[in-house]
């Protein structure tokens, strides 16, 4: 998929409170009125974070052509010494809520999802950001620490159905799950020492690689399935209108069971290299340094067969509280299955203007970046239309010297 | 108006926002960057073997390396002396029958009934016995007469190789106007003919026998002076496996030719001064006949520098006579002559030190020098031949001045003309050399067609061995070279350029012959420092 279908499709997509980490809260005369009976929502997300690299790299990646000294210099001079990690989750999502129709369990109503995901996030050392964008050459006489380190990277799609509680707004649902494409490789020790003048290349390398069918990835392809269940649980606690609304939630907490054309690699070598033999310095016409030749040396070959891997499953819990008035105040704290991300810490603060918006600020740490400050809105259009927009980082719009760039938005329909 | 066109409203703010993310753009080109690359490149062994293959070297005990190679100065075939040309016999019959008058012939009748002897035609040669290697006895027969006509051929002085010596064909009925053909073949291989005719008293002759007859069981025919039967016999294509009889006296030149000798291809120029060089010429006759060789010249062409140098000695004054082979009933020995040149007795060291990369000699060759001699008993295979050898013996004691050997590479860059990945860098070599000579590094960077393009400055030269009081090298020494490469260079390298390297080697002692041991060796490491553009630079 190209970058400017991945891009097309994030902003066709809008989204909704399910995808985000902290929901615009619910609020009885803004959103769409419980009593419709049915409500269709089309929501999608684009969110990429970094805790050290700036935006403007990635950004001037994806615009292509030169990438200048200075700009590479100022995100290495940003790097951690110890964790360095960025993401990006691309997620879109159709979703129905049928009415309530089960005799047995009044007030529940069927829910049917449809969503697409791409997550992508790495761990990385600073010496890894320098090796891949200066080169080894400034390694002379040193030794490069290329780990621990990861990196994933994932697509699938999902199907399913459930139920959600007309009231509370709690749900549950089982997907089915269409693997399109895996990689990841965990990198538990390495290293690359260049030694005087270019004489030896040392690497030492403990880790694994697995993949999907490298035949492809692409939309058509499935080269995995398995299951996944969502689920969230909101509460209130507390007396009257200063009772606290919490939530837990679990999205995509499930697994594929990649088909048994994926591959793998399992190393644990050390490795040095003084350059490639040759048998006569007269006949270099014939040293064939082919491809194969370069797997053969590095013991780079793969070997193939099943495995099964948990989805980059999210666990979150809220809470909100209404400060009285329109305004409310809420928190969160959200985990993704995905390597270098930590516990993202949510704070916001919302204030409904009029009957129909609501507005939202955000700040929140962690995750795959750092600090962000962010913005979210949803307004009512008549009676059956909702729409929302959000974006986890403001500045990221503005400048290339920070990090983090998102944005959520989503429409619903009542009908 | 509150609810007045929600959806219409949030698809507009909907467009605006995605003008803003995607606008016009087109495809974007890849990111690129430069990155520092400073790694080895190759690793190597120098050797004598690298220059001289094992297999041309004798290694004494004392680790000394004398340098054996073998040449072949000419080669005589069997086909110079004894070649059988394609032969053809037509064998016609027809009624002298006048005007329109007809004539009718019963069944049976004998329409053709000969004896005859078949004559080679090879000059110079009385052979009296073929042994055929490969060939083929061709039988054509065509018919004008209204029966079906059967013929024979029968060689009495044949065996071919199923013991049969003939062979049948018939022909259906033809007319004048429409003949009837009919054919057949016989594979020569391992037939033999005695070529001494029916009283064996002559040479180069084969008797036979040739018949046709009207079908005997058919209903004759009624022949015109328009009928006709005609068979043709042709031998062809035969190679012999063994002949024998008197091969003639006469003289064959051979030459002025040349061959090509790789001993030296690598050596560009300078000078190489050897102590000792022996060379033996031999040559075997595989022949049944005695010969004698005139040695007109022999001469080591250097093409490179045009210098030609004439080998001097008494094998070229006088004649060298060569006795027949010795038939051994189902091969041969052959007969050799060996003579021995050196430093001393001829100029066969300045003749090597030329360094030829041709060898060009012309001969006369006198067969039967002393006629018949043998009674008509010579006699050759198919693998006679008369060939020379030269087998050369150089100790690698030697003074090397300048001596420049020269190869092209064509390095196989990253990416491609259009795309790049390398600008610029830097190529270090790190030798350690146990070899008492020191190096000098030319690079330059040649065209297809080996026209120079540019200079590629060597920083540094590879220092020789440290010599013992014994002449032998008793410590080898390290050098570092380094060539920087600019990127006007690199964008010839990916273009049609190639390095042409040329190492100019100089003994380190230039006053006396160094001995070459073959534990000698020069340790080479290269390696690159370059700035290369992930996914090229423009």
């Amino acid at each position: 998929m190209s970058r400017t279908s991945v891009f097309l499709l994030t902003a066709c997509m809008a989204l909704n409170g399910m995808a985000q980490l902290l929901p615009v809260p619910s609020d009885n005369s803004v959103d769409l009125n419980r009593g419709w009976g049915h409500v269709v929502s089309v929501q999608g997300m684009f969110d990429y974070n970094a805790n050290s690299v700036y935006n403007e790299l990635p950004l001037a990646i994806r615009r292509g052509g030169y990438l200048g000294t200075d700009l590479r210099e100022r995100s290495r001079n940003a790097l951690h010494a110890g964790r360095n990690a960025a993401g990006n989750i691309i997620e879109g999502r159709i979703n129905w809520t049928g009415p309530a129709c089960f005799e047995a369990l009044p007030g529940w109503r069927p829910v049917a999802s449809i969503a697409h995901h791409d997550v992508r996030a790495t761990r990385f050392t600073e010496d890894q950001y320098t090796l891949a964008f200066f080169g080894n050459a400034e390694f002379e006489n040193e030794q490069a620490i290329l780990a621990p380190s990861a990196y994933e990277e994932v697509r699938y799609q999902t199907i399913g159905a459930g139920l959600q509680h007309a009231a509370s707004g709690s749900y549950v649902r089982l997907d089915l799950v269409r693997g399109q494409a895996y990689a990841a490789a965990d990198v538990k020790w390495a290293s690359l020492s260049t030694g005087e003048d270019g004489r030896t290349l040392r690497t030492t390398f403990l880790g694994d690689y697995y993949a999907s069918d490298t035949a492809g990835g692409g939309f058509d392809r499935t080269n995995g399935l398995g299951i996944a269940a969502a689920a969230r649980w909101n509460t209130k606690s507390g007396p009257g209108e200063h009772a606290v609304d919490l939530g837990l939630a679990l999205e995509d907490f499930g697994f594929v069971v990649w088909d048994a054309n994926s591959v793998r690699i399992q190393q644990d070598t050390l490795f040095t290299y003084r350059g490639w033999e040759v048998e006569n310095i007269f006949a270099l016409d014939n040293v064939n340094i082919g491809e194969d030749e370069l797997l053969d040396t590095l013991g780079l070959r793969y070997e193939t067969g099943a495995f099964t891997r948990l989805l980059p499953f999210r666990a979150s819990i809220d809470a909100s509280i209404q400060l009285g008035g329109s305004w409310r105040l809420g928190m969160g704290v959200e985990q993704r299955n995905l390597p270098g991300f930590v516990p993202q810490v949510t704070m916001m603060g919302s204030r409904r203007i009029g009957t129909r918006t609501l507005l939202a600020a955000t700040a929140s740490y962690g995750g795959s970046g750092a600090l962000r400050v962010g913005l979210a809105a949803k307004r009512r259009f008549g009676k059956r239309v909702l729409a929302e927009l959000s974006t986890p980082h403001v500045p990221g719009f503005f400048t290339g010297r920070t990090r983090g760039l998102g944005l959520t938005a989503g429409i619903g329909f009542a009908f | 108006m509150e609810y007045d066109r929600p959806l219409i409203r949030v698809a507009s703010l909907g467009l605006l926002f995605l003008s803003t993310l995607v606008g016009c753009r087109k495809d974007p080109e890849p990111a690129r960057w430069d990155v520092d690359v400073l790694a080895p490149l190759l690793i190597t062994r120098f050797t004598i073997a690298d220059i001289i293959p094992d297999s041309l070297q004798d290694v004494a005990s004392d680790g000394s390396i004398t340098l054996v190679y073998s040449e072949t100065l000419f080669a005589v075939d069997m086909d110079t002396v004894l070649e059988i040309p394609d032969t053809s016999f037509v064998y016609a019959y027809a009624l002298p029958l006048p005007g329109n008058d007809a004539f009718n012939l019963p069944a049976g009748f004998p329409v053709i009934s000969e004896n005859n002897l078949i004559r080679f035609d090879l000059p110079d040669l009385a052979l009296s016995k073929l042994v055929v290697r490969e060939g083929i006895l061709d039988l054509r027969m065509k018919n004008k007469m209204g029966s079906v006509v059967n013929g024979s051929f029968d060689l009495p002085g044949a065996i071919f190789a199923d013991g049969s010596s003939g062979l049948e064909v018939s022909v259906g009925p033809g007319t004048a106007t429409d003949p009837a053909f009919s054919s057949t073949q016989r594979d020569l291989a391992q037939a033999s003919f005695d070529l001494r005719g029916p009283f064996f008293n002559e040479v180069n002759t084969l008797a036979s026998s040739v018949s046709a007859q009207l079908d005997p069981n058919g209903s004759g025919a009624t022949v015109t002076n328009q009928d006709s039967v005609v068979i043709t016999v042709q031998y062809r294509d035969l190679v012999t496996q063994y002949a024998k009889g008197y091969f003639g006296s006469r003289t064959v030149t051979v030459g002025p030719e040349t061959n090509g000798i790789g001993l030296f291809d690598n050596v560009v120029s300078g000078t190489l001064d050897l102590d000792r060089v022996r060379l033996k010429i031999k040559v075997e006759n595989g022949i049944g006949m005695d010969l004698r060789i005139r040695l007109n010249s022999l001469q080591a062409v250097n093409t490179r520098t045009g210098v030609t140098v004439d080998l001097e000695h008494a094998i070229l004054d006088g004649p060298i006579n060569l006795n027949r082979a010795l038939d051994l009933g189902n091969g041969f020995q052959s007969s050799v002559y060996e003579n021995d040149l050196d430093n001393d007795d001829s100029n066969v060291d300045l003749f090597l030190e030329n360094m030829p990369d041709q060898l060009q000699y012309s001969l006369d060759m006198d067969l039967n020098p002393l006629g018949d001699i043998s009674n008509g008993n010579d006699f050759l295979y198919h693998d006679s031949r008369l060939q020379a050898l030269l087998e050369l013996e150089v100790p690698l004691d030697l003074i090397a001045t300048d001596l420049v050997l020269e190869n092209i590479v064509k390095p196989d860059l990253p990416g491609n003309e259009e795309e790049q990945t390398i600008q610029d860098g830097t190529l270090s070599l790190f030798a350690t050399n146990g070899f008492p000579f020191s190096g000098r590094i030319v690079l330059d960077i040649v065209d297809r067609d080996r026209n120079f393009l540019s200079a590629v400055p060597v920083q540094g030269d590879i220092t020789a061995g440290i010599l013992g009081a014994d002449g032998f090298v008793n410590a080898s020494t390290a050098s570092e070279l380094h060539a920087a490469l600019t990127a006007e260079q690199i964008d010839l390298l990916y273009g049609e350029g190639r390095f042409r390297v040329r190492i100019v080697f100089n003994t380190s002692d230039q006053s006396q012959h160094l001995r070459l041991l073959d534990r000698y060796a020069m340790d080479l490491q290269i390696t690159v420092g370059a700035r290369y553009y992930v996914n090229g630079d423009e």
